[in-house]
């Protein structure tokens, strides 16, 4: 069925957490737009920021012992904060907006699949600049998997590697300090770049709602469904490009990492605070104050799909590379509960908000 | 993100909706201006009808300071290469491998024709923003499938649950699968809805598609001859319809020189034919809104824009519901009239494409499709339906198309 906006009512109630600050810039049908941008600031942008910068130094911390003396041991445990940092990440990457979209923040931390020849060749020459964008498939989480599970094919030899060359080490160290640096920028400068967001109430192009929407669509749309299920299983190719999934080095992670991601993309549309079950002012709100979207239950469809969307990616293998193998079309199905989520998002929800997508497809002709 | 040009819509159409007869002129074509005076002279009341004063050329051209607009070379040359294929589905003596046709298919290229227009049939085939994932790996099994299983037996005699020839009462022979499927039918027949109907009705006719970010209908800096997206995404759904002409081969036909011309394999072949039996003056309609909708475009009425949108979805998508009952229904009556199976072979098998293309239309959705086609499959195939399983199919179809 095509129609994509609901046609008929919900029969149930459907809860509305009245914005509980009158004062605050109410503009465009009344909703309170400035408690909706300051629970995402305060409550989800900044904590999830802060926890990810720690996640990232409990991993430096190993990586640092580890490079001090390679043993496997340290290098499990290595692996291990680079996978919670890794599915902490995959509550940043959708806020692509201030700073974080200035420096290409999510471009330094989670371009997949990694080079290994351009990796390779940095440690081999030893004069690189991760911060250049040249290195953009060479550095960040999925340059760290293919060091860390890639690089040899058993455990043993991977420790090899590190004990023969001490410029494996030193890269090592310079991807997690790279990721350190550009994290910590986007914290420090989100301390005053928060209040010109919440300021901005408009719904213009430019502001805060609007970004944040369409990076969130965005996010959903490319880095979400496209890259984690769409490209590996060859949606947008002839065939399927298993090597493409994210983790690929480590690959049992991928479905831990999308049910991450999808998770996330659920808080975020909930308002849930971050790493809390407390729920603040949210675009599902939003929605819910609109008598038109209220009506046609939009709200509720999104977070049936979302249930739809999980369980599919339930389904499927932990690793995704097996799964494209033995089973492809249970892959497409899970793009395909997730590209509906897609449709609602780009099409009924910005309607409802009056919002202009901001980006276009260009697959014109 | 490219946001600085936006407009938001909203804002825009307050103003297209409460521009008069005078002002409307402005964003009309020289040409049709005088369409516009005939309609104000023969004293109709013509800023108060729901078009707003904007007046669809004779046929559907348009043009910016004396120089066509019209663009949809894209979809003309894979409606050409789709023709291609399909012949290719339908060779014997190893003319083509699977994975030249695959290559055909998917990447537009190793035809006997040079195409040099960069496109290619598979990416655009089930791939709006509606259509399932699942449906794509078909088209490219069905290809495979047909020069593993069915080719090779080109000439052996096909039975139950083995593929080769069959040969029908009336002397015509084809070549099917252990089930019965003709190949190139499922083929052509399923591209019409996954290719023509979808792209058409589920990508370039949607609002989203042609709104874009709020900058697709810019006129601004437009040259002689240049259009804005928004026309070109207009331009690119009727191409789907009307793209086809085999003028690259020698021909001359052309499904743009008329309403229904019915060259080629896709879909203008069917309109001609429900235009001349089914339901006469659906070609009418549907050729009527595409030209409002895209003065529409040029007038810059985007609610009148959307109204012919609908009525062009609407009536491509009974074109697809008429046809799968019509071939549902033919086999039916050809099997209670004690006809051999293999009499039903051919025509089920086009069936057996439009009930694969009807998950593009608004009446059915995947996986609703997936289960009729496999109902058709069960078993035996198409040697072992019964005419009342296609009857009742078919009353499913009627009813929910409204037929």
């Amino acid at each position: 069925m095509k129609k994509i906006i609901p046609i008929f009512l919900a029969c149930f109630l459907i809860f509305s957490c009245e914005p509980d600050d009158n004062n605050n810039d109410v503009i465009n049908n009344g909703f309170d737009r400035q408690a909706l941008l300051v629970n995402w600031a305060d409550n989800i942008i900044e904590p999830a920021y802060n926890d990810f910068y720690n996640n990232l130094e409990i991993l430096n911390n190993s990586i640092l012992e580890f490079v001090a003396e390679p043993n496997e041991i340290q290098l499990n445990i290595v692996s291990d904060n680079w996978l919670d940092a890794y599915k902490k990440w995959q509550y940043l990457e959708m806020f692509d907006i201030g700073l974080a979209e200035a420096i290409n923040f999510k471009g330094k931390i989670n371009i997949y699949p990694t080079d290994t020849d351009v990796i390779l060749s940095n440690i081999s020459v030893g004069n690189y600049d991760l911060n250049n964008n040249n290195n953009f498939d060479a550095r960040g989480f999925p340059a760290m998997d293919y060091m860390i599970h890639g690089i040899a094919d058993t455990q043993d030899a991977i420790l090899s590697v590190y004990l023969n060359d001490t410029n494996f080490g030193q890269y090592l160290e310079a991807l997690i300090n790279n990721m350190l640096y550009n994290t910590n920028l986007i914290i420090e400068n989100w301390q005053t770049y928060r209040f010109e967001f919440v300021e901005s109430t408009g719904n213009t192009a430019t502001s805060s709602i609007n970004k944040v929407i369409n990076d969130f669509i965005f996010y959903f749309e490319k880095g979400l469904r496209a890259n984690k299920i769409g490209i590996p299983a060859g949606v947008f190719s002839n065939y399927p490009l298993p090597q493409n999934v994210e983790a690929y080095f480590n690959q049992n992670v991928s479905k831990e990492l999308t049910l991450e991601a999808l998770e996330a993309t659920k808080c975020f549309f909930i308002g849930r605070h971050y790493n809390s079950f407390i729920e603040g002012v949210s675009m599902r709100d939003y929605l819910n104050y609109l008598p038109a979207s209220l009506e046609s239950g939009l709200s509720e469809e999104i977070l049936s799909q979302f249930e739809e969307a999980k369980n599919q990616i339930n389904a499927l293998d932990d690793n995704f590379v097996n799964q494209i193998a033995s089973n492809n079309s249970q892959m497409l199905d899970a793009y395909d509960a997730v590209q509906a989520l897609v449709v609602y998002f780009k099409v009924d929800m910005l309607q409802s908000l009056s919002i202009s997508v901001d980006y276009i497809d260009a697959d014109g002709d | 993100m490219n946001s600085q040009l936006y407009i938001p819509i909203l804002l825009i159409l307050p103003f297209f909706l409460l521009t008069s007869c005078d002002t409307d002129d402005d964003h009309i074509d020289d040409d049709h201006t005088h369409h516009h005076d005939e309609c104000c002279a023969t004293g109709s009341d013509c800023c108060n009808t729901n078009n707003n004063n904007v007046v669809a050329p004779e046929t559907y051209v348009f043009e910016r300071n004396g120089e066509s607009t019209v663009s949809y070379g894209g979809q003309t040359c894979r409606l050409q290469m789709a023709k291609d294929i399909y012949d290719a589905l339908n060779s014997s003596n190893n003319e083509f491998s699977a994975d030249q046709v695959l290559t055909m298919f998917n990447d537009g290229i190793g035809f006997a024709y040079a195409y040099d227009c960069g496109k290619n049939v598979g990416g655009k085939t089930a791939a709006s923003p509606s259509a399932s994932s699942t449906v794509k790996p078909l088209f490219d099994q069905m290809i495979t499938e047909y020069f593993e299983v069915v080719e090779p037996n080109f000439t052996n005699n096909a039975s139950i649950g083995i593929p080769g020839q069959i040969t029908t009462s009336g002397g015509n022979t084809y070549q099917v699968n252990g089930q019965g499927l003709e190949i190139d039918q499922a083929f052509i027949k399923g591209l019409i809805g996954a290719m023509c109907v979808d792209q058409m009705t589920n990508n370039y006719l949607t609002s989203t598609k042609l709104d874009g970010d709020g900058t697709t209908n810019e006129t601004a800096n437009l040259g002689t001859g240049e259009y804005t997206d928004m026309e070109h995404y207009w331009d690119e759904g009727y191409g789907y319809l009307y793209g086809y002409n085999d003028t690259h081969l020698g021909g001359s036909s052309d499904n743009a020189t008329g309403v229904a011309v019915g060259s080629g394999v896709l879909l203008n072949k069917y309109l001609k034919k429900i235009n001349e039996s089914n339901e006469p003056g659906i070609a009418d309609i549907i050729y009527d809104a595409f030209k409002l909708g895209r003065a529409a475009i040029v007038a810059g009425n985007y609610t009148l824009r959307d109204e012919q949108a609908q009525i062009i979805t609407s009536n491509v998508h009974k074109l697809i519901a008429y046809k799968a009952v019509d071939y549902l229904r033919g086999g039916a009556t050809t099997i209670a009239a004690g006809s051999p199976m293999e009499d039903t072979f051919h025509g089920l098998s086009e069936g057996y494409g439009f009930v694969l293309s009807l998950q593009f239309t608004n009446y059915f959705s995947n996986s609703e499709v997936n289960s009729m086609l496999d109902q058709l499959m069960e078993g035996d195939g198409f040697w072992d339906i019964t005419a009342d399983e296609l009857n009742s199919m078919a009353d499913q179809i009627e009813s929910v198309a409204g037929l």
